[in-house]
């Protein structure tokens, strides 16, 4: 069974305390709800979650929906999104199939990220690990004043912005990643691409956003 | 498990008591613990002036003495110590490694070391504690602890960490398709109740799949579930097994009852929630659509055929995907079976989802290559194959064999993308919008016994079997890449290397072949998932046998075999949603 592996990266830094992380807890839960009910992600998208608050953790593997259960999460701490960068490279490596002679190769992860602040950590190196792994797509998204879009763009074009910290931002932002994961594993179940290019899919590949989320 | 008791001034009588009610607690915790409490450690710590860990012990050790009130409540020095052990605690090799360690901090008032606290705790959470429970009613920096879920009663909390605790280690019984969850399950063991946290969730559950959850009964008495029981499942409150088939889907919360004789404060009636997710049965979630009738390029979502020709049959049958279906578009897979003379000739493409004519591209590719391949393989392939003399394998014209199939399979080939480049063009649209893969298989008699040869580009594949489906030669090239999805298509570009083009040319000499089989993806991913299995014989002697043996009657003289093969490709696969299409040429006795 070939998977579609989903990593969702979250800042969980103290700063997110309040109505940020609630919302976060709330996206989440209605992300798992709405793919329960869509075959295709049922039968093929895998999630996993790590959080960076004080140290990046990947608090659920990759698991798939039927067995998902929207963890428990805090904020707390610094933004070490170098780190969680680190860490999702090293998953990605660990988890993630690749073809041999005697297993069929996972999709190419989806990886998003979302922060509300700027790295406490050394962000380059991060973004070096994350670069020497295959990826379908990264999505960066900056969420509200204090977050650095510029910065964003060294992690990956596809950069997209909350211009605030709310219930509506966020949720909105959530609704996306679930409609992205819909609309990604619904089109690998369907169909295949060449494998001589780079596919180089970008944000154009995504269903188009809310009016909540802004584009770069 | 550590309990962290402040004996500090003003709390020195309730600490007193609290503790040594604590223990007692634990020590029942401990006794009822499925394992053997063997691999459990309990510490006390008090936190005072005078810091002092008391006592740790393993659970067989003796209770801890309370000592008496101290001045001061130096709680983030306390919380050092099980911060040191927790570092060891995850370590893979520690035997409690799969256990949260829970953290339960029990006192009031101030709290005088604050910034060693807050540095202390974040320590702790990066250690992962599955759980801090504090008790803090009266202290005065709320910011400080409302990392900390608090608590009035330190004594209920802790009744809540043996019910915690007794949750079965061992996962659920493994349900059907391997859905069990992964060993290291998140929310794996639950920590139940704290207003601040969910209740805990059980492993989720499928519509129509049997479900079990063990819960250890414990020292609960009458044990069972208060409200409603989530639909289909029955509780078994003798045995503490929650069990059935669980129907409809969505999350539900269970109120857990029973008797605690040996409750300390209040009353003896504890209650606690759990959730529970029932999944929908992802097979009932599939609807199916017509495509647009307005759309260009009209395909029907199935068809199948049979033809006769002098020495075999050949069937073929396709069929719109699942995925397809669900969406509301068009099969793009693609079927020709023909013969020529002595030859017998299959044909199946495959359009790539991603492209929005491919259905048309398919098509095109199939009509195309029926069209040259004919003529050609009698032109280029029957000299070299009439010519071989019976005996000696040694002396067969291989080189020749290998040149007329390049003149003859390749080439149409060839001229079926040269036609769906043209195609795209004669519609002003780019060739990628009309990507296919192609299949080929062509097959005749001689005097050495069954000729087959197979060309591909892009995945699908094909094979010959011999008698019984065993001794399978396959007969294509697998193309599959190092990330799932990716594939190649029938362009030009890929003739340009002869080399390379050679490589995709096989073929084989069958004294008493059983079949030809030729297939696209949609096919072979479900049946052969690997490139393992369909180079093994022994997958395809399970598949001729076990599996299309059992739905379709494999006989040349069964004339509704390709309405046979239509139904079987109806197969239930996860995961596995594609068009699906299947041709076999079966030889006359």
């Amino acid at each position: 069974m070939r998977r579609l592996p989903i990593y969702i990266l979250l800042d969980t830094s103290k700063s997110m305390e309040g109505e940020p992380i609630e919302s976060v807890k709330v996206g989440l839960e209605t992300l798992t709800t709405t793919l329960r009910s869509d075959p295709h992600a049922l039968e093929t998208a895998h999630i996993s979650i790590i959080t960076f608050g004080s140290r990046a953790r990947q608090v659920v593997p990759l698991t798939d929906i039927l067995s998902f259960q929207p963890p428990d999460i805090r904020a707390w701490g610094s933004t070490p999104m170098g780190g969680a960068l680190s860490l999702v490279a090293d998953r990605i490596r660990d988890e993630v199939r690749k073809s041999t002679p005697d297993q069929k190769a996972d999709w190419k992860p989806l990886v998003f990220l979302m922060t509300d602040g700027i790295p406490t950590d050394h962000l380059d190196s991060g973004v070096a690990e994350l670069r020497k792994v295959k990826t379908g797509m990264v999505v960066a998204c900056a969420a509200g004043p204090n977050a650095d879009k510029d910065l964003l763009m060294r992690i990956t074009e596809n950069v997209v912005s909350l211009d605030t910290l709310d219930n509506a931002s966020i949720s909105a932002f959530f609704k996306w990643i679930s409609a992205s994961i819909s609309a990604t594993s619904q089109k690998v179940d369907l169909g295949k691409q060449d494998n001589k290019g780079d596919d180089g899919a970008t944000l154009e590949d995504l269903p188009p956003p809310p009016p909540e989320i802004n584009l770069h | 498990m550590y309990v962290l008791i402040d004996i500090s001034h003003p709390s020195p009588g309730r600490a007193h008591d609290t503790a040594n009610k604590a223990a007692a607690i634990m020590r029942d915790i401990l006794a009822a613990e499925p394992g053997g409490a063997g691999n459990f450690r309990i510490g006390f710590l008090s936190f005072g002036a005078d810091l002092r860990q008391f006592h740790e012990s393993r659970p067989s050790g003796p209770i801890p003495l309370i000592p008496e009130a101290v001045e001061h409540t130096r709680l983030g020095r306390l919380l050092e110590i099980p911060n040191q052990i927790l570092r060891k605690m995850r370590h893979p090799a520690f035997p409690l490694h799969r256990h949260a360690p829970l953290l339960f901090i029990v006192g009031e008032g101030q709290i005088d070391d604050i910034e060693r606290f807050e540095r202390a705790l974040d320590q702790v959470w990066e250690r992962e504690a599955g759980k801090i429970v504090g008790s803090y009613p009266h202290v005065g920096q709320g910011d400080l602890v409302r990392h900390i879920s608090q608590s009035m009663d330190p004594v209920a909390d802790l009744n809540k960490a043996r019910y915690a605790r007794e949750f079965p280690v061992d996962p659920p019984i493994e349900k059907a398709e391997g859905q069990a969850p992964p060993d290291d399950h998140p929310g794996w063991p639950f920590a139940l109740g704290d207003k601040d946290r969910k209740p805990a969730a059980l492993p989720n559950a499928v519509a129509g799949v049997p479900y079990q959850f063990r819960f250890h009964p414990g020292f609960r008495q009458e044990f069972d579930i208060a409200g409603e029981r989530p639909p289909g499942l029955e509780f078994d409150s003798g045995t503490g097994v929650l069990s059935g088939i669980p129907q409809g889907d969505g999350k539900h919360e269970i109120t857990f009852r029973w008797h605690d004789p040996k409750a300390v404060f209040g009353s003896r009636v504890r209650e606690e929630s759990a959730t529970l997710t029932i999944n929908p049965d992802p097979k009932s979630l599939w609807v199916s659509k017509s495509p647009d009738p307005d759309a260009p390029f009209q395909k029907k979502n199935a068809e199948a055929f049979r033809v006769e020709g002098p020495d075999m049959i050949i069937a073929a049958a396709s069929v719109r995907g699942r995925s397809h279906a669900h969406a509301g578009t068009f099969r793009d897979d693609d079927s020709r079976i023909f013969t020529e003379g002595p030859w017998s000739v299959a044909v199946v493409a495959d359009g790539a989802g991603s492209a929005e004519f491919s259905r048309r591209g398919s098509e095109v590719a199939v009509n195309t290559f029926a069209e040259h391949a004919g003529p050609l393989l009698r032109e280029k392939l029957d000299g070299p194959l009439d010519g071989i003399e019976p005996g000696n394998s040694e002396r067969r014209p291989d080189g020749k064999i290998r040149t007329g199939i390049y003149g003859s399979l390749v080439m149409s080939a060839f001229e079926a993308a040269r036609a769906v480049e043209h195609e795209a063009k004669k519609h002003g649209k780019r060739s990628g919008e009309f990507s296919t893969t192609l299949v080929a298989a062509a097959a005749r008699k001689t005097s050495v016994g069954w000729f087959t040869a197979g060309f591909s580009i892009g995945d699908g594949g094909a094979a010959v079997l011999g008698p019984g489906g065993g001794e399978a030669v396959t007969l294509t090239k697998a193309d599959s890449g190092t990330h799932a999805g990716e594939t190649r298509f029938l362009t030009t570009g890929e003739f340009k290397d002869t080399n390379a083009v050679m490589d995709r040319i096989h073929h084989a000499f069958t004294p008493n072949p059983a079949a030809v089989v030729v297939m696209t993806d949609g096919v072979t991913d479900p049946k052969f998932p690997t490139d393992s299995d369909f180079l093994n014989p022994e997958s395809w002697v399970k598949f001729w046998n076990a599996d299309l043996g059992r739905e379709v009657v494999l006989h040349p003289g069964n004339h509704g075999i390709h309405e046979q093969l239509l139904a079987w490709l109806d197969f239930w696969s996860k995961g596995n949603h594609d068009d699906r299409t299947v041709a076999i040429m079966l030889p006359r006795k």
